[in-house]
């Protein structure tokens, strides 16, 4: 079984699961969209870092990026794909999963018997 | 350069779901209007200084609202919030009629009125802050704004046969809840989303 715990975690999609991008996708699953300025102040992030992380997400095909202007301001508006829902969504339940197989999970005996001896 | 990357799935989600909630200042102009209505200096109720005022009101929103769209961002909800506008809004106008209509066609009395504006009192306090609904901090504040009600009530009112006398307590009651409401909820979207955002150019995707 511990096996099992491990290679599902080292199996979790890297490109959702990085902090800032899992934290990004989990703010625009509750949304319909939010402009770069609020993902900002959720975020923490620089705008630089921001922009490559929504670049990313972008290439990957989870969100889409509108640009606009208000009045004569540009206004950049971020919103998920569903192919960005569907991913988000599967990432949290196998988060899920994990998180209650692992709580499941115990040491093999030899493990336990090597650690207390060792 | 990540200065407070933050994680926590269910602040993130909160924080997104209520967003338009925490804007809060923007009740302010309102319920300082609502406090100034009492006021002799503004002459009666359908004279140009409330009518004034209350476009100044408006408009002073209309700004607080631009200056939260540029400092904050914006976040359009999965599900158009209507309820909690609307229900605002039909409070305001409801109270004050119901206030008219009772007292001078059945001759209702206080009890009845005061009913009706402790409703609405309990209505805006846990409308307003959702974010805290589930703590005791909600309670105190419903608390507070029902004693601040009747104490207002009592106060003001003292022998409330006169419309004029209720509708005064009913309007400081109103603006001084928005105002404490709006307050409350500016500082918690402060404290949520309060991190400092470096000026730069341009802003949006390179």
């Amino acid at each position: 079984m511990s096996g099992e715990v491990f290679e599902d975690l080292s199996g979790l999609d890297r490109l959702v699961h990085e902090p800032a991008r899992l934290a990004l996708l989990t703010a625009l699953s509750v949304c319909r969209r939010a402009d770069f300025m609020y993902l900002l102040r959720l975020t923490g992030l620089t705008r630089g870092n921001l922009s490559t992380h929504l670049a990313k997400l972008e290439a990957a095909g989870l969100v889409r990026i509108e640009k606009r202007f208000v009045g004569r301001r540009p206004n950049t508006l971020v919103s998920l794909t569903a192919t960005g829902r569907e991913a988000i969504d599967r990432h949290w339940r196998r988060l899920e999963e994990l998180r209650r197989s692992s709580r499941a999970w115990t040491p093999p005996e030899n493990e336990t018997k090597g650690d207390e001896h060792g | 350069m990540a200065l407070h990357t933050s994680t926590d799935p269910l602040r993130i989600r909160r924080v997104t779901t209520l967003f338009p909630v925490f804007l809060g200042l923007r009740l302010v102009p309102t319920g300082l209007w609502f406090l100034a209505v009492p006021l002799p200096v503004l002459g009666s109720f359908a004279s140009w200084g409330h009518r004034l005022s209350l476009v100044a009101a408006i408009a002073v929103t209309w700004a607080v609202d631009r200056w939260y769209r540029r400092r904050y961002g914006t976040v359009e909800p999965e599900k158009l919030s209507f309820g909690r506008n609307w229900s605002l809004l039909a409070g305001l106008l409801a109270v004050p009629a119901a206030l008219a209509f009772g007292t001078r066609a059945f001759g209702l009395g206080p009890a009845v009125v005061f009913a009706v504006l402790a409703l609405f009192a309990s209505a805006i306090a846990f409308s307003l802050p959702r974010a805290l609904a589930r703590g005791p901090f909600a309670a105190v504040l419903f608390l507070v704004a029902a004693a601040s009600g009747a104490a207002l009530l009592v106060v003001v009112g003292r022998g409330p046969e006169s419309f004029g006398s209720l509708g005064a307590a009913f309007s400081l009651a109103t603006g001084a809840l928005l105002v404490l409401a709006g307050a409350i909820e500016h500082r918690l979207l402060r404290r949520a989303l309060g991190g400092r955002v470096e000026p730069a150019e341009p802003p949006g995707p390179q």
